[in-house]
């Protein structure tokens, strides 16, 4: 075997948004961490639309804030405009989107790495070492050999990824960076199913070719906004983003040139996400829609580069050309950066535990785009719990999983380890039965706690949270003064009652911050309704919600079948209703209920 | 400290499946309880009762005071069906009364019994196959992805198919909201056609309810009222058909005044028994408010059973309310009261010809013709068509289609009110959940397939 040229406790592959959130979560546990990476230089990049939040993904960057991870604190920083989305649509699905500075975002990402003492290195894994059932570290390209016994693979749509522009195709990673070569192949021997997905993303044209007086400015909230819990609101609103639409023209130049788009002529086999369609497919699959919309994003304050949301394509350059230039305010656009398709192998989800551990293989972890997900949020909660699961079991405690009823990274794992996913997976509200409950400016009552008994809460994060509690109950009480012979609390049931309309007859709720009093007003407004999405979650729970404790040993169960057995040993499924879909047969979950609620009541807690 | 081997009791046959229920105990302690809430009409102790031999005892509360009476089988270990010590308690009084015994029971220290844990525990002593445990725990487990999937088997005919097609615009109306949610600057969802397809499937659900007054009363109960002069013996009757001393009694005429409601449970079928105020002019203000409200739950109950005095026998007023509920349509039956006392057969000829044979003659005192009569009311709602909706499971569709009919109700009402549209989302999907017990579908699932094939959403 080759030499040992280092040694971790936790080793995180790639250093997208995954990695970056996985290894500061291992480090600040007061674990060993170190990213191996193909390009240490390239760390938190947004190859995509360099934009945070949205609908579903907002509620998720605000949950990994609670819960102690860097991904709000780091949008803060890099902000360049700030809205919210769905403002009149209700508390449950209300939800900020940021655009960032991809640079400034990059660079927070990369200070907060060195504080916390993560080791950046440069190299290719091709080989990841298993003994007995556990692995052992990785192998590098160069030979080097870097021990480890937790592995956290996060290497995004660099697996075997092949860029598509046009007829061109090309083994590369995302705007050209290499291609992850050799991993896929050490992975398979493992035993590890993959499959192909595919994505694109659009052109990037330069910033003085732009006329943008032609195009219609977007602008962010007049009013102070943040996504962490612990930064201060402000206003961003720096003329970043501008709306324009394809027209007549920009469709007759797709359509005629379809048969040389390689998704349509069968280059592209991977699956790609059907919210994410690029321009020949929608102009293929709604002809009767005159015009779509486009977006201009800047990258930066002052970049010389533009985004171009809504323009995905892999259609030839030639072809981006004319269609770009078809567009208002883009006569002489010169494209910077052709859009492209990408095509990448990815873990098929199914074989990870709720751990986000692979079934199988003791300590090695995957998380982010490997897994079938898309988008930067997505990636990034799967690394916080991907680090935080394997700091735990270093420290051989069992792992934090999240409930669907608790929290929008707590559906997006369940679903990722439950369910085929056969296309890129994105978050979306729609996905989550508990929105609700589970709304973005509440995931710090929600999860803070739980990032306190984790350890990656720190004291200031601790305070803030505690004040808030404490001004909380002080306006819940407050709710309970009654006005005109009515509780304030009962009279804000009525859809048009607002808070304000108390302030004068009871002076202290305007003493409450603003975040504050929007709280109560939506728990006391909207108390029906979230009481119900709570019974509803009891009442799911106690059936095939039921969970099968982690680290629970099937030979322990007198009567299971082997062949129950081997399933639940090679699954881990976390509930009994996952038994089942993994084809444990009804008897044999029979038997396991009744021994659960023999042994899970039997005092092994000794708590009688 | 729930151990393995603790005591479990628990009303073993389900809800609406005959006069008889069977409540059981199972455990090692199940003689010792159940010995302290039965007595043996031989005054023998419980342990003393050869195994399988049924005997009839009486149940009798804490302070001895009689329940039931009741049939009692005891089995040792391992010869039950839980492998365990077992009591079964045969119950006649109905589903209230065997809660009433299972009560005492958990009182004198059983715990009540998770769903299915009788069957896991005969299963885990090897009493029976898998198979078996698999066929009994499909009946009392609420709904599991499996016995989803077998629903949406069973769900056929034309009603399958208007479920369906209710579930076709119910999604892409939720679909057309979801849409605007989740991609907010991509759509205009026509909100507008949406609520309009929303009013539509309830209005359809509504009327389908409307139409299934069987299937409905077994989710809400059959209002039975007891109506007819004072003093006819209507609260006694009330008291006697519920097995409980809950009216008062009394010779003094125009005792009852309000309206009393009780549910009780005849051949399985849910009741709501009703007595009201004796029927006749008076001058007393309360009274004469009780005999209006006498009239009024008459008129509104599903079947109104008419007690004449069986000690004054038929008078005018009396047939001059038989004819008029006669003509009406109702479900009527008349009681004469008192058989014990004063047996009317010089009037049943009347009694044949006015009510069309449907009268019976009972006695509060000797239980004589209680039978009769509940075997009369619920015989109106098991023959021809109604039966139909007998079929097992069709309590259930009915009482999702209801829960899906009044989440549709009030999405439209959030809607109305001017809730903010994340609200009539999770109303829409309550009622689509409600339906998908009925075809198995993932509401989540179905939801985005609409959004992507109806909207051109996405960047
Ligand atoms: N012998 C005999 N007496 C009965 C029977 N049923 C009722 N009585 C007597 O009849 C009298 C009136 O009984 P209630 O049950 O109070 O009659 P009611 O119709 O509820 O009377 P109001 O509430 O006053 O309208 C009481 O004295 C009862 O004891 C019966 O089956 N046999
Ligand atoms: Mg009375």
């Amino acid at each position: 075997m080759t030499a040992i040229t280092g040694k971790y406790d936790i080793l995180v592959v790639g250093s997208g948004h995954a990695a970056v959130e996985a290894a500061l979560a291992g480090a600040r546990l007061g674990h060993s961490v170190a990213i191996v990476t193909l390009n240490p230089e390239n760390v938190a990049g947004m190859p995509c639309n360099p934009a945070v939040g949205g609908p579903g993904k907002a509620q998720i960057v605000s949950e990994i804030d609670a819960l102690g991870g860097e991904m709000a604190l780091a949008t803060d920083h890099a902000t360049i405009e700030l809205r919210v989305l769905n403002a009149s649509k209700g508390p449950a699905v209300q939800s900020l989107r940021a655009q960032v500075d991809k640079k400034a975002y990059a660079a927070h990402m990369k200070r907060a790495l060195g504080d916390a003492g993560v080791t950046l290195l440069g190299g290719m894994v091709v080989d990841i070492p298993v003994s007995s059932g556990a692995v052992r570290g990785v192998v590098l390209g160069n030979g080097d050999y870097i021990a480890a016994s937790r592995v956290i693979l996060c290497t995004g749509v660099y697996l075997e990824s092949r860029i598509i522009i046009g007829d061109v195709v090309k083994e590369s990673g995302p705007l050209g960076e290499p291609a992850a070569k050799g991993l896929s192949d050490a992975l398979r021997r493992l035993g590890i199913a993959l499959g192909r997905f595919k994505t694109g993303t659009s052109p990037r044209i330069a910033a003085d070719s732009v006329r943008w007086e032609e195009l219609k400015k977007e602008s962010g909230a007049p009013y102070p906004l943040a996504f962490s819990f612990l930064s201060k609101p402000r206003v961003y609103n720096n003329d970043v983003c501008y709306s324009t639409y394809t027209n007549e023209r920009t469709h007759e130049i797709i359509r005629a040139n379809l048969h040389r788009s390689p998704l349509f002529d069968g280059t592209i086999r991977g699956t790609g996400p059907r919210y994410c369609p690029s321009i020949e497919d929608k102009v293929y699959r709604f002809p009767e829609r005159e015009r779509h919309q486009i977006f201009l994003e800047m990258e930066a304050r002052d970049s010389d580069e533009v985004y171009i949301l809504g323009l995905s394509t892999s259609l030839p350059v030639d072809v981006q050309v004319e269609v770009v230039r078809s567009l208002p305010g883009l006569k002489e656009a010169r494209i910077v950066k052709p859009g492209y398709a990408i095509e990448y192998d990815r873990i098929l989800s199914q074989q990870l535990k709720p751990s986000l551990e692979v079934v199988g293989i003791e300590g090695l972890y995957s998380a982010g785009q490997i897994n079938g997900t898309s988008g930067y949020e997505e990636a990034a909660a799967q690394g916080l719990m991907a680090g935080i699961n394997a700091a735990l079991s270093l420290e051989g405690k069992p792992p934090v999983i999240l409930e669907r009823s608790q929290a929008y990274i707590g559906v997006l794992i369940d679903d990722l380890v439950s369910n085929v996913i056969d296309e890129p997976y994105r978050m979306l509200t729609s996905r989550c039965e508990y929105r609700l409950m589970l709304r973005q400016q509440n995931a710090d009552q929600r999860l803070t706690p739980l990032g306190r008994e984790i350890g990656l809460v720190s004291d200031a994060r601790w305070r803030v949270f505690e004040e808030k509690r404490a001004k909380l109950e002080k306006g819940r009480e407050l709710l309970g003064k009654k006005t005109g012979g009515v509780e304030v609390r009962e009279r804000l049931k009525a859809p048009d009652t607002r808070l304000e309309d108390f302030l004068g007859e009871i002076p202290e709720l305007a003493l409450l911050p603003e975040d504050v009093r929007a709280e109560i007003e939506i728990e006391a407004k909207y108390s029906g309704f979230i009481e119900r999405q709570e019974r509803e979650a009891k009442r799911l729970q106690r059936y095939a919600g039921k969970r099968i404790p982690p680290g629970f040993d099937p030979s322990e169960v007198p009567g299971l079948s082997r062949e129950a057995r081997d399933k639940l040993r090679r699954y881990a499924p976390a509930t009994i209703g996952r038994a089942l879909e993994v084809g444990v047969s009804p008897q044999d979950a029979l038997i396991l209920l009744a021994y659960m609620k023999n042994r899970g009541s039997g005092g092994a807690q000794g708590d009688e | 400290m729930k151990m393995k081997d603790d005591t479990i009791a628990a009303i073993a046959t389900p809800p609406g499946t005959g006069g008889i229920s069977i409540v059981r105990v199972s455990g090692p302690d199940a003689l010792k309880i159940a010995g302290q809430a039965v007595r043996l009409r031989s005054g023998k102790p419980l342990a003393s009762l050869k195994p399988w031999a049924a005997r009839l005892a009486s149940v009798v509360d804490a302070r001895g005071a009689q329940v039931d009476e009741a049939l009692v089988v005891v089995m040792k270990s391992p010869r039950s069906y839980t492998g365990e010590d077992v009591v079964e308690i045969q119950c006649h009084g109905g589903r209230l009364v065997s809660e009433k015994v299972l009560a005492l029971l958990l009182e004198a220290g059983a715990r009540p019994a998770e769903p299915g844990e009788f069957t896991r525990r005969a299963f885990l002593s090897g009493r029976i196959t898998l198979e078996e445990a698999e066929a009994v725990l499909e009946l009392v487990e609420a709904p599991t992805e499996y016995s989803l999937s077998q629903a949406a088997k069973r769900l056929r005919g034309e009603l399958g198919q208007r479920v369906r097609e209710w579930e076709e615009s119910l999604y892409s109306a939720l679909a057309a909201y979801q849409a605007g949610i989740d991609f907010p600057e991509d759509v205009d969802p026509g909100l507008e056609r949406a609520t309009r397809e929303i009013e539509r499937v309830h209005r359809e659900i509504a009327a389908l309810l409307e139409r299934a007054p069987l299937g409905l009363a077994l989710v809400n109960g059959i209002e039975v009222c007891l109506v007819g002069p004072p003093n006819a013996g209507k609260s006694s009757l009330f008291n006697a058909l519920l097995s409980a001393e809950r009216a008062i009694v009394t010779e003094v005429p125009g005792t009852t005044r309000d309206v009393l409601r009780e549910r009780t449970e005849w051949n399985g079928l849910p009741v709501i028994l009703l007595d009201t105020a004796g029927l006749r002019e008076t001058s007393d203000i309360v009274e004469m408010i009780g005999v209006e409200r006498a009239e009024k739950a008459a008129s509104e109950s599903e079947v109104i059973v008419y007690v004449v005095d069986g000690a004054v026998g038929l008078t005018g007023a009396d047939r001059s309310w038989i004819e008029k509920w006669r003509k009406e349509g109702r479900r009527l039956l008349v009681v004469v009261s008192k058989a014990d006392v004063s047996p009317r057969k010089a009037e049943e000829e009347e009694l044949r010809k006015l009510t069309h044979g449907s009268f019976v003659l009972a006695s509060a005192k000797t239980g004589e013709g209680l039978e009769e009569i509940k075997t009369k009311v619920t015989g109106w709602f098991s023959r021809g068509g109604e039966m139909d909706l007998l079929v097992p499971g069709s309590a259930r569709q009915v009482d999702c289609l209801r829960r899906a009919s009044s989440s549709l109700g009030e999405a439209l009402s959030a809607q109305a009110e001017g809730w903010t549209e994340d609200v009539v989302v999770i109303c829409l999907e309550e009622a689509l959940r409600a339906l998908s017990e009925l075809t198995g579908k993932n509401v989540s699932e179905e939801t985005l397939e609409q959004i992507f094939s109806r909207f051109c959403v996405g960047k």
